[in-house]
């Protein structure tokens, strides 16, 4: 009973997202009508239980850490901690790319930050989904996977936070274009993500192992030789050396900026203690 | 000219990331221009509580009075070791609980502190790390003591620490302390 329609959803899923020459933009479009429907479910839930669609926004733009890069979008770093009741938390220990991207798109909170920080991040998080589809699709050749991915992505319990101020949509967005070029060994522009996550969260900054991963796993797949020609050809490879160089390039940066407002270049990493985190 | 263009975009990368790793260095190693509030708050993790850049600052003279009703910026200068949750006093349940201060002084300094009940049997009190009273059995009264001006550190910190002879205590030992002043002494 259910073999045909089975058939004719798995001949359009072949027809446009694996045949079709627009196949990318045709799953970026699936994938952000995924996200529609999903959030669309998640308002109606919540005003039936809870409020109107104002407070929605408010809930998912103005609770917990989200007040952290609202402040860093409305009024920059501070210079001094003032923040939770003992006066000793400050917004440096979250990274600046992700408020600067609502900041800028914004026109410096012309419009409504939160409301274009919620679009942003749910239109990163359609891009970082589409990106991680040609992953799959290119290395792995299994649209099953990706369909499933993206299903729990979308679906998932936690995904308001994708569409929240947080930074974990640019995040997945920048770690999924990161790999795929890695895996392309487009060695600099795989750089540039890099850097541009190193700028998002400051694990940003350990894909330089993933580099590390890949490369020792690809070396010893082709047999290429023992541990010294390993080094050599890898120190030869002056696009990988670049691009590995590059992946702290956002976080150092930062650490430049907090230097000239503060004194502490890592003052990132102390303010940790006004979360009960001393590292 | 091809293979020019090549090497030389292969020498331009090399020399870049020669200069990315120069730059990492001098910011990774670069010497923190903070408080010294900051400094031990964030960095030493050696003071309890925030108190703002500056909140260190002692006027000399001014009594400070200790326990949770006594709790203004002045009273929040304690390091670790101290049980804090009694009305009118603070106990030292650790050696080396340490009390911070910043201020000039161009004499040497009187140090007088009202001690409540203690269990241990004497205590040393230490100046910067420097032994200021030695073996004092002193309780439920006041001890005076000096402070050679040679001892406040170069950034204004002076840290008043408390080590207690606990050999044969087998309860948790305390040393109540109720209140501090520290006045200069007058120049001769």
């Amino acid at each position: 009973m259910l073999s045909k329609p089975i058939s004719f959803i798995k001949e359009r899923i072949n027809r446009y997202f694996v045949i079709s020459k627009h196949r990318t933009l045709n799953y970026f479009l699936f994938t952000l009508a995924l996200i529609i429907i999903s959030r669309l479910l998640m308002i109606a839930f919540f005003i039936s239980k809870y409020g109107t669609l104002r407070d929605y926004i408010i809930f998912t733009t103005s609770t917990y850490d989200n007040n952290w890069f609202g402040s860093i979008i409305t009024g920059g770093y501070v210079k001094e901690p003032n923040g939770h009741a003992a006066g000793d938390a400050a917004n440096w220990a979250f990274f600046p790319l992700a408020p600067l991207m609502v900041k800028i798109f914004s026109f410096n909170c012309l419009l409504n930050y939160r409301v274009v920080g919620i679009i942003l991040n749910t239109l990163f998080f359609a891009l970082a989904i589409t990106v991680a589809y040609r992953y799959v699709t290119d290395f792995h050749d299994s649209i099953k996977v990706v369909l499933i991915f993206t299903a729990i992505m979308v679906f998932g319990p936690f995904s308001f936070y994708f569409s929240s101020l947080y930074s974990e949509s640019l995040f997945m967005l920048l770690t999924m274009l990161f790999l795929y070029h890695l895996r392309r060994e487009n060695y600099i522009l795989m750089g540039i993500f890099g850097a541009a996550l190193s700028a998002t969260r400051v694990t940003g900054v350990l894909m330089a192992f993933a580099v590390l991963v890949y490369v020792i796993c690809k070396h010893v797949k082709e047999k290429r030789g023992n541990v010294i020609v390993f080094i050599k050809e890898t120190l030869q490879n002056h696009r990988l050396i670049l691009g590995v160089c590059l992946i702290p390039l956002g976080l150092f940066l930062y650490m430049l900026y907090l230097k000239n407002l503060t004194g502490d270049a890592f003052a990132f990493m102390h303010i940790q203690k006004a979360w009960g985190r001393h590292l | 000219m091809k293979s020019k263009t090549k090497l030389a975009f292969k020498v331009l990368a090399y020399l870049l990331c020669a200069a990315l790793m120069i730059f990492y260095l001098v910011i990774f190693f670069s010497k923190p221009n903070v408080s010294i509030e900051y400094r031990l708050y964030y960095i030493d993790d050696v003071l309890m509580d925030w108190v703002g850049d500056g909140g260190l600052d002692y006027k000399l003279g001014t009594p400070i009075n200790f326990g949770t009703e006594n709790n203004d910026l002045n009273a929040r200068r304690k390091g670790r070791g101290w049980d804090t949750s009694s009305a009118n006093y603070v106990s030292v349940i650790k050696n080396d609980a340490p009390l911070f201060f910043t201020f000039d002084a161009s004499n040497d300094l009187i140090c007088t502190i009202k001690f409540g009940e203690t269990n241990i049997n004497s205590y040393n009190i230490k100046a910067n790390a420097t032994t200021v009273l030695n073996a004092a059995k002193q309780k439920n009264g006041s001890v005076s003591f000096e402070i050679d001006k040679s001892l406040i550190s170069e950034d204004r910190l002076l840290t008043l620490s408390f080590e207690m002879d606990t050999t044969d205590i087998s309860e948790q030992p305390y040393l109540q302390i109720i209140s501090i002043v520290i006045n200069e002494k007058e120049g001769e």
